[in-house]
């Protein structure tokens, strides 16, 4: 049995490793990044430790988020810990059953490459992040 | 010789530490060179120190472990499981003779050289060319064995975390002293913050390495590589006292080994050519440490033959990595930074590597860079010699810094670029500002200094800006970098206040414009503005700093 902290962007449905997963946070000033890649919101202030802020919206080509509620979801990566936006954070899924499936190359327009599978349900389907790629790719810096 | 030996020894675990990190991400990343070039360097290092102090043994097993890595960087030979675990293996026999020398003082009695043929073993396969893939993909990718020492380094990391928030609770509680001003609590208060001080100061020491600690290296390489060369030069080091992390301090050592060789090498000429033109027959390596700040400095001059801007030009297109019309519309200034172009050293013009590896400047920028510094050749004077700037974060150093606030955003300035803060309101500013050189220019008491605004240097309008032309007050810090000053317009100053100093999260280290990131008193993080790298990009038209220079000059006799 496996447990993941589940959060939705858009109306898609995200599950990181409840391991991974240090915090949920709202409400958190974030201070702008000038001349970043586009995808970092930012830094934040996480227990004395300053981390970076990357807007899973921008990540994934979403469109922006019109209002100003979402949270941080602050998971641990092989590059130390980062804090990933996201529009809602649902409950914490257990499960049991093996419904586990490989992503096929994307799926609601995401590339494969950032979800390490997928759980599918009657209703839904369930992305598998991989935290570690999220930080793999370089950040494009406009100089 | 025993303080000799204590620095070598807490060296050899160091590296023998990054050496093991080196190979598990060679193990991952097999077809990275720059991680090779860094594992080659750490045994080139190694067998240096062991030569100069005496371990034939130790000798024996760092030269077969830097000809095998010499060996794959030269050759194509497939990166594959063996060979890490070979050299996992040579790692573990030079970690035993190390740990002989340090409870003893004296190599061990035997050792196993059974790890010698396994490498002479490898070495023969590559040349064989015989390439097995199969087995590297997975390799490493659970459990490696770590060092002992590893988890000491982990340790220290939690402890300088714990210390930097005892830091920030210390300025809190002094926040709150400030506000009840109740005598009672002052000398508790006082004698709790020194308490702080002087654990954080330990904390950071232990951390820390002293430029000292690379003199003996550094010096035996350099005569080495003139001796081999025919060659005499001299170097000296400034600043030995200086310190920095020790993980730094390992990427500085490897940087400095390869600016000191290519400066013996290509930029100090024979004996007689310097005698032929008026100079001393010995050269002269400076390798000068200071503090600037947030930032680590070390400056490598030597009083060589200096870059040919032509020179570079032409091997630049020589090789293929410019076109002729494109390296002719760069000036001789940006031309010479070229020399840390990927590719521009390495292999010279009949195929062979230079110094027998391909590493090159390069290298150093992207290790420099890696780091979170920069790295940049500023006066270059041909026949006069060179100078090669590197400057580095200091990472988890207390440094005052001011901030200064743009529309709803706050950056912070280490206080040593300070020059003055003026407050002014905004009819004084227009009638003493005028262009000059395409810059906008403020006269300040009779002195010309170029402006720049935050806006410019940030590529962003503050929503707000309309309603603040209303606001009739401008405020202005005048900074000093490089003997220049300039003044940045921004809306609101801060006072100063100490700030720990830590490096920019990997995911935004290539932005020039900051240093570093550093939380502020009311908990929230700042970016320190790269004071001397934004007067680099943003006011470096030559014409413009004459004009400047000029005008300070003059201004000087008048005041004197």
């Amino acid at each position: 049995m496996r447990k993941f902290c589940t959060f939705t962007i858009g109306d898609v449905r995200f599950g990181v490793d409840v391991l991974k997963v240090l915090a949920i946070l709202n409400q958190v000033e974030i201070i702008r990044v000038p001349l970043a890649n586009r995808t970092i919101a930012g830094l934040i202030q996480y227990r004395g430790q300053i981390i970076t802020v990357i807007d899973l919206r921008r990540k994934f080509e979403f469109p922006d988020r019109k209002n100003e509620n979402f949270f941080h979801a602050i998971v641990k990566t092989k590059r130390g810990i980062i804090s990933l936006l996201v529009d809602q954070v649902d409950e914490i899924e257990e499960i049991t059953q093996n419904t586990r499936v490989e992503m096929s190359k994307s799926i609601h327009g995401i590339d494969s490459f950032f979800i390490s599978y997928t759980y599918r349900f009657d209703d839904y389907v369930l992305l598998i992040l991989d935290v570690d790629k999220i930080v793999e790719t370089k950040s494009e810096v406009f100089t | 010789m025993q303080e000799e030996l204590k620095i070598f020894i807490n060296e050899s675990y160091e590296s023998l530490n990054s050496l093991d990190k080196e190979l598990i991400s060679l193990g991952k990343n097999p077809e990275n060179t720059e991680i090779l070039s860094t594992i080659h360097a750490h045994y080139q290092t190694f067998l240096e120190s062991s030569k100069f102090l005496h371990f034939p043994k130790l000798e024996s097993l760092t030269h077969i472990g830097e000809r095998l890595s010499n060996h794959l960087i030269q050759s194509d030979f497939e990166i594959n499981s063996e060979v890490i675990t070979t050299l996992m293996k040579l790692n573990t026999a030079i970690r035993e003779i190390i740990f002989t020398i340090d409870e003893t003082g004296k190599e061990p009695s035997h050792v196993n050289a059974s790890i010698i043929n396994d490498i002479e073993e490898v070495i023969a396969k590559s040349e064989a060319s015989v390439t097995d893939i199969s087995e590297s993909s997975d390799f490493l990718l659970g459990g490696v064995p770590q060092g002992g020492l590893a988890s000491e380094t982990d340790i220290m990391d939690r402890f300088m975390g714990i210390a930097i928030e005892m830091i920030h609770a210390r300025e809190a509680l002094h926040r709150f002293y400030l506000k009840f001003k109740d005598i009672s609590y002052y000398q508790l208060i006082t004698r709790f913050s020194l308490l702080i001080s002087d654990l954080y100061d330990q904390v950071r020491q232990s951390r820390n390495q002293t430029v000292g600690s690379l003199v003996m290296n550094l010096d035996k390489i350099m005569k080495d590589e003139a001796r081999a060369r025919g060659k005499s030069v001299a170097l000296r080091i400034i600043g030995k006292d200086k310190e920095l992390d020790s993980r730094m301090m390992e990427g500085l050592r490897i940087c400095l080994i390869q600016l000191v060789k290519n400066a013996v090498e290509h930029g100090i000429e024979d004996p007689d050519e310097r005698i032929a033109e008026d100079k001393s027959p010995d050269g002269a390596i400076t390798v000068e440490c200071s503090y600037k700040g947030e930032l680590f400095h070390a400056l490598i001059t030597d009083d060589g033959r200096g870059f040919q801007a032509d020179a570079i030009r032409k091997r630049l297109v020589d090789k293929g990595l410019m076109m002729t019309e494109e390296v002719s519309q760069i000036s001789d200034e940006e031309i010479i930074q070229y020399i840390f172009k990927d590719g521009y050293c390495g292999l010279n013009e009949s195929g062979h590597f230079i110094g027998g590896k391909p590493t090159g400047l390069d290298i150093v920028k992207a290790k420099i860079e890696s780091m979170g510094g920069a790295v940049y050749l500023q006066s270059n004077l041909p026949g006069k010699g060179c100078e090669i700037h590197i400057t580095l974060p200091m990472i988890n150093a207390i440094v005052p810094v001011i901030s200064v606030v743009f529309g709803k955003e706050r950056y912070a300035i280490a206080k040593v670029h300070l020059y003055e803060i003026l407050q002014l309101d905004s009819d004084t500013l227009l009638r003493n500002v005028e262009i000059l050189h395409g810059h906008s220019v403020f006269t300040l008491r009779g002195k010309k200094i170029p402006l720049l605004y935050m806006k410019q240097i940030l590529k962003y309008e503050d929503p707000e800006a309309r309603d603040k032309e209303k606001n009739l007050i401008v405020n202005m810090v005048i900074l000093e970098t490089d003997g220049i000053k300039f003044g940045l317009v921004a809306d609101l100053v801060h006072d100063m206040e100490e700030a720990v100093i830590r490096p920019l999260n990997t995911q935004i280290s290539g932005i020039y414009l900051f240093s570093g990131v550093t939380i502020l008193q009311d908990e929230k993080p700042a970016l320190i503005l790269d004071v001397a790298e934004i007067r680099r990009r943003h006011l470096n038209n030559p014409e413009l700093l004459m004009a400047i220079s000029e005008e300070q000059e003059e201004k000087g006799i008048v005041a004197t």
